[in-house]
Parts: structure tokens; C-alpha cells; sequence
């Protein structure tokens, strides 16, 4: 029942900047999604989790380790088998949801399955109206162009279409990041139907509700993988001594700098001296809580 | 093939989508194409009217003229009549004076040939050999006042205090080739007796125009003067007609390098236009990319881009290109010159077809290396370009 979806052994992806400045977006990651799973990943920003993400929909390459996607190792694959492996095998959804601009909501989801060539244009039309009522978009505005439709409605529309090809899984980078309140939790519970469907779905939030519903929540921090929270996310960034010292005095430098400022308005009478007095009290203040 | 269609219509729509940028460029080749249109257009009635006027003038006719621009004696128009082959040898001279008082170009020719060097349009050829009698363009005689009864004074080097002729005949204005002898003068074709006399060349020629019994016959004839006469130079239509060609082809040549550099530009424009369309597409390209799009297809699609507008560009421009030729044939040309020039008006599918061809040509070329960028471009840095 469990076959695997995904996985990735030993990943890592390193950024080289310049020389001897190397970025470790990703180190030695291991990852295994079975079918039918629903993953989320959440972590700080810059821990690697669009990268991770990227070389999962084989957007980008490892630099060492492999990637399996339904039981295919995809890691030497050709450019041009990769852009047949995606449009067949992955569904993108992304934050600025990313539609086609001068296609219609039902257009947008027909692409993939007429790039596929599996689809004749009737079947595609048919298809692409059962998603988008499945996952709730508006019929009335089948034909309206990603401009004219709210952030959840071009979201509606990106999961219809990232399903479009039937998957092997979905990605989905921060699929609420751009959208309030209520249209998350719309996008939320499309998501949980889709997987109780039986979709695989992969996701990265910040959402902490989002990932909430998944059945799985991994943590990433500084290109590494965790399947338990660490301790905590706090708890790995004290600021020393040392450090704290060298912003006390910094901070310090700043208010002098501010007080000179407010006695050179006071002496041109440029302000009050209700409001020079008012200035230097605040200054005062902020300098002692630095002192303590 | 519904994918294929798909992308054309992501292609149009994308040009549709910013109608001034795709107007515009396309605007652009049109200009350039406009040109190129209407100088062929020209260049064409060049050839044709070229071709024509040597056409009437010589026919199957030989010229003979001494090699080194001497007069040559009316003694051989006798020997030439009678090489084999030989109809007839018509003397023929040629000289400078004042009609009225306006620069004049003197033609003096047997007056039973005078029909075939101007054809009269009012009035009649000249009665007799002794006759002051004379026959003027049309367009020059309008302009001296002048009309048929009239009587001109032609003054020359030779006849200082001038000859009055009697004007009898009004002649169409001469084709090109005689706007090319002449010049912005008029010609003044008199009796070649009255022409000896005026122009001082009493038994001479400056050349002699040959007809031959059979056209086919014109080599051979040719051939028989150089053996006989080696210090005469011999031009059959052939000659003449190659001549003019090399000059057409001259003018040919600086028309479409002026066209060339109108092309170049509007390709550039295109690239441009091509180029800014894909920089704000970056992202979406990331997108096509990521739900399966091939390179080829990108590839494909912004070429369709650069190839509409070619196709639109180059069917405007071929429009106008043809308007723009028929005005400067018909409009400018006759009123450019003080001597008018008529060149007909051809109406063939030959330019439509050019502009269209090249307009498509040079936008699919100058699209093609945007294209290939935009294709090669890698989906995950497109996608997070801002
Ligand atoms: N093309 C690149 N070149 C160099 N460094 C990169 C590149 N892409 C990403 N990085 C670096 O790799 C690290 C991981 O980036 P990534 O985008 O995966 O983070 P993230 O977890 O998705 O962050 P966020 O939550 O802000 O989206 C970051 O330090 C980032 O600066
Ligand atoms: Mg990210």
C-alpha cells in the first residue's frame, strides 16, 4: 500500500557565490513520502525549503545525493526527459500563484494535459471544469483571465491545474502566503480533501495551521531536515555575550548621535522646548534600559 | 497539433495583450518594408520603360559611330548600304544650339525617318528636305508658348544670327533614353539637310543608324562592318541595352541598400520588441517551464510572436509600399524633373509576394536569438525572479 513516492537520499545542494563563499542550502538531506502521504515543511526562512522543494519537482539538480520519484532515479536524467517527467508526474502550486496571464481560469488548466497530448481538446475542457468545481472555483468565472479573479480564486485555479496531469505528487510552496485569512482556510481544506482523495501533496508553509492537517510535519533548519521539532527553533540562536556587548554599544552610539541632533533643532530654534525637553527624556530613557 | 495551435494562440494573445508595443513594431517593418516596396516598384517601371524606349529607337538597328567621336563622312553610309544584309543606312546628326533663347538639343535625321526617332502627336512630319521646318516636344513648346504655325529661331555656333524654322509637328516627349541624351533641353528634330547646314557638318554624319533586311541577320551584318571598316564602332540593341542594364543595376543596387538599412532597423525593432516581451515573461516562462513546457515549444512560441509581426508589418508595408510606388510613378516623378519622366505603372504580385517574404524573413531572423535565449532559460531561476 505504502510504495514510496519520493525520495530523496543524502541530497545536498551547495551554492557557490564567488570563490571560497559557498552557500549550503541543502546538507545531506534524507526524505521519504510514500503515496497518498501529506507532508509539510515548515522551517525559518533561507533553511532551504524552496530548494528542497525545487529539486523534488526536478526544477533543479542535487549537488550530490539521489532523488527517486515513483521508483525512477531522475538525478542524470536529460533536460528534455525532465521537462516530460514533470509535466506527467509532478503538479506545481506556488505562492504568487503563478498563472498564465493571458489564459482564462478553465485555459490555465488545460495546458498540461494538452502539452501531455494525452487529451483531445474535449476531454481536457471536461476535465478541467471537474477540477475546478472540485476544488470549489467559482463556475461563473471560467472565463475570466488571472487578473480578474481574488488571490484564492488564482489559487483554486493552480491546484486545479497542478492536478491536472493526475501527479505523483503535488508541491506546493507556500500555497497561503499571499492570501488573508479566510481564503487560506478555504485552501486548507481543499488541500486535506484532496489528499483524503488520495493525493500525495508536499508542502512548505509558514502557515502553522497548514500544517497542522498534514499528517506529517518535518522541520528544516540550516539545510537540514528534522522529522521531530527540534527543542526549540529559539533555543539554537542565543546571542553571546560578546555580541550582545557590541549592539549595546551601537545602540549607545545611535542615541548620542540623536541627542546631538535634537540639541542642534533646539540652538536654531527649529523645535519647541517643550519638545527639545520631550526628545532628550526619551533618549534618557532608552539610554539607561541599554545600561542595565 | 492542438498543442501546436495552443501556443499560436498564446503567442497572438500575447500580442494582443499590448496592442501599442506589437502596433508599433509592426508600424516599423511596415516602413521599412513600405520602402523597399516602392523602390521596387519603380526599379521595375525603370527597367520596363528603359528596355521599351531602346526598343522603339533601335529594334533590330545597328549603330555605327567612328571609334574616336570624328564625324564620319556620308561616303560610308553608301559603302554600308551596301553590305549584304544591309536595308538601309541612315545618317543621323546630333548637336547643341538655342531655341528661342532655351538650351536646345538638334536632331537631324532623312526626313522619311524622322517617324521612328519622335513620334508626332499634333501635327505633321516635315514636307520636304528643304523645308525650314521643324518638329518640338510637346511639353517644351507648351512652355515656350509656342504651337503648331509658329515660327522658332534656332541660333547654333555655325548660324550666329539664327534660322527661323516653322514649328509643323508636336512630338511626344521623349522616353527616357532621349531625357538621358538631352537632358532638361528640348529636342528640335529638323530635315538632316537643314541639319548640315546649321550645324556645319556638310557632308558628315556622328552616326549611322543600320537596318537590316532580317533580324537575324544582325550579328552577321555586325561582324561584316568590323571586318570591313575596323575604325568604326559597332553597338547593336544588344549593346545598348546592356549598358543600360549595368546602370539600372547601379541604381538597383543603391535602392536596395537603402532598403537594406530600413530592413536592418525594423529587424532590430522586432528584436527589441521580442526581446522586452520575454524579459517581463521570465517568470511565466519559469511557470511553462515547470508544468512541462519544452524549449522547443518556448522556442516556438516567441518566434510565432516575432513572425506575426513580420507577417503584419510586412502586409502593411507591401500595401503601402505599392501606394507609395504608385504615387511616385504617377505624382512625383513626372513634376520632379523639368523634363518629365513617365514610367508605367506595374501592377504584379512580384513586390507583394518580396515584401511579405523578406518582412517575415527578417523578423523570424532577428526574433530567433531572443527566442533561443528565452528557451535555454533554467525554470528555477526564473522562478524566483522578481
Ligand atoms: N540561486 C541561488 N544562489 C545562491 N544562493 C541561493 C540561491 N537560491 C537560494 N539560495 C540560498 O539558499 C538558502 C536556502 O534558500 P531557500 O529559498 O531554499 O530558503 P527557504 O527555506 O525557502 O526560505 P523562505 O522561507 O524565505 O522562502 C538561502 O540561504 C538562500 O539565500
Ligand atoms: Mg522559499
Amino acid at each position: 500500500m505504502s510504495s514510496p513516492a519520493l525520495e530523496c537520499v543524502n541530497v545536498s545542494k551547495t551554492y557557490i557565490l564567488g570563490r571560497d563563499i559557498e552557500v549550503k542550502a541543502l546538507r545531506n538531506v534524507s526524505l521519504r513520502v510514500d503515496k497518498g502521504d501529506f507532508v509539510s515543511i515548515i522551517g525559518p526562512s533561507g533553511s532551504g525549503k524552496s530548494t528542497l522543494l525545487h529539486i523534488a519537482g526536478t526544477l533543479d539538480r542535487p549537488t550530490s545525493g539521489r532523488v527517486l520519484i515513483d521508483g525512477v532515479d531522475v538525478t542524470e536524467l536529460s533536460e528534455s526527459k525532465l521537462t516530460a517527467f514533470r509535466k506527467n508526474k509532478i503538479g506545481f502550486v506556488f505562492q504568487f500563484f503563478n498563472l498564465i496571464t493571458n489564459l482564462s481560469a478553465i485555459e490555465n488548466v488545460m495546458l498540461p494535459m494538452l502539452l501531455s497530448r494525452r487529451y483531445t481538446l474535449r476531454e481536457a475542457r471536461l476535465k478541467a471544469l471537474y477540477l475546478l468545481r472540485l476544488v470549489g472555483f467559482p463556475e461563473d468565472r471560467l472565463r475570466n483571465t488571472p487578473n480578474r479573479l481574488s488571490g484564492g480564486q488564482q489559487q483554486k485555479v493552480a491546484i486545479a491545474r497542478a492536478l491536472a496531469n493526475n501527479p505523483t505528487y503535488i508541491l506546493a510552496d507556500e500555497p497561503t502566503g499571499n492570501l488573508d485569512v479566510s481564503s487560506s482556510a478555504e485552501i486548507i481544506a481543499t488541500l486535506k480533501l484532496l489528499n483524503s482523495f488520495g493525493n500525495t501533496i508536499i508542502i512548505v508553509t509558514h502557515n502553522i495551521e497548514l500544517a497542522r492537517v498534514t499528517n506529517k510535519i518535518l522541520f528544516m533548519r540550516d539545510g537540514c531536515i528534522y522529522e521531530e521539532a527540534p527543542r526549540s527553533f529559539l533555543e539554537h540562536m542565543p546571542m553571546d555575550e560578546s555580541t550582545l556587548d557590541a549592539k549595546r554599544k551601537i545602540q549607545l552610539e545611535m542615541l548620542k548621535l540623536e541627542r546631538e541632533n535634537i540639541e542642534r533643532l533646539f540652538k536654531n530654534r527649529l523645535i519647541s522646548s517643550e519638545a527639545y525637553e520631550k526628545a532628550l527624556k526619551s533618549i534618557e530613557e532608552k539610554e539607561l534600559k541599554v545600561k542595565q | 497539433m492542438i498543442t501546436l495551435l495552443y501556443l499560436i494562440r498564446y503567442a497572438m494573445r500575447d500580442l494582443w495583450g499590448k496592442k501599442v508595443r506589437t502596433g508599433l513594431t509592426a508600424l516599423g517593418i511596415a516602413i521599412g518594408i513600405a520602402s523597399l516596396v516602392s523602390l521596387f516598384i519603380v526599379s521595375l517601371g525603370l527597367r520596363a520603360r528603359v528596355g521599351e524606349s531602346i526598343n522603339t529607337l533601335l529594334g533590330s538597328s545597328i549603330i555605327v559611330r567612328m571609334r574616336n567621336s570624328e564625324p564620319i563622312s556620308i561616303y560610308v553610309v553608301h559603302l554600308l548600304s551596301n553590305i549584304p544584309g544591309v536595308k538601309k543606312a541612315v545618317p543621323v546628326i546630333i548637336g547643341s544650339g538655342l531655341v528661342e533663347s532655351n538650351n536646345a538639343f538638334i536632331l537631324a535625321v532623312p526626313i522619311d525617318e524622322i517617324q521612328s526617332f519622335q513620334t508626332i502627336i499634333n501635327g505633321s512630319s516635315i514636307s520636304s528636305p528643304r523645308a525650314l521646318e521643324c518638329l518640338m516636344p510637346k511639353e517644351s513648346a507648351t512652355r515656350m508658348g509656342i504651337s503648331i504655325g509658329s515660327t522658332v529661331r534656332v541660333v547654333t555656333q555655325y548660324a550666329q544670327e539664327g534660322v527661323s524654322f516653322k514649328v509643323v509637328g508636336l512630338s511626344e516627349v521623349g522616353g527616357l533614353l532621349q531625357a538621358a541624351l538631352a537632358g532638361p533641353a528640348s529636342v528640335v528634330a529638323v530635315s538632316i539637310e537643314q541639319g548640315e547646314k546649321l550645324l556645319n557638318k556638310r557632308g558628315v554624319a556622328d552616326m549611322i543608324l543600320i537596318r537590316v533586311n532580317d533580324p537575324s541577320n544582325v550579328s552577321r551584318v555586325v561582324n561584316a562592318i568590323k571586318l570591313t571598316y575596323p575604325n568604326l564602332a559597332v553597338s547593336t540593341e544588344e549593346d545598348v541595352l546592356n549598358q543600360a542594364q549595368s546602370i539600372l543595376n547601379t541604381i538597383d543596387a543603391v535602392i536596395f541598400t537603402i532598403s537594406a538599412i530600413s530592413i536592418v532597423v525594423a529587424g532590430v525593432g522586432t528584436m527589441n520588441s521580442v526581446t522586452m516581451s520575454i524579459r517581463e515573461k521570465i517568470r511565466e516562462i519559469g511557470v511553462l517551464k515547470s508544468i512541462g513546457t519544452s524549449p522547443a515549444q518556448i522556442l516556438f512560441i516567441f518566434l510565432t510572436e516575432g513572425v506575426i509581426l513580420g507577417l503584419l508589418g510586412g502586409f502593411l508595408g507591401s500595401v503601402f509600399g505599392i501606394g507609395l510606388g504608385y504615387v511616385v510613378i504617377k505624382q512625383v516623378l513626372p513634376r520632379m524633373f523639368r523634363f518629365e519622366i513617365n514610367l508605367p505603372f506595374i501592377l504584379s504580385p512580384e513586390p507583394f509576394i518580396n515584401g511579405l517574404v523578406i518582412a517575415i524573413a527578417a523578423s523570424f531572423l532577428s526574433s530567433l536569438l531572443p527566442s533561443l535565449n528565452a528557451s535555454r532559460i533554467r525554470p528555477v531561476e526564473a522562478l524566483r525572479y522578481e
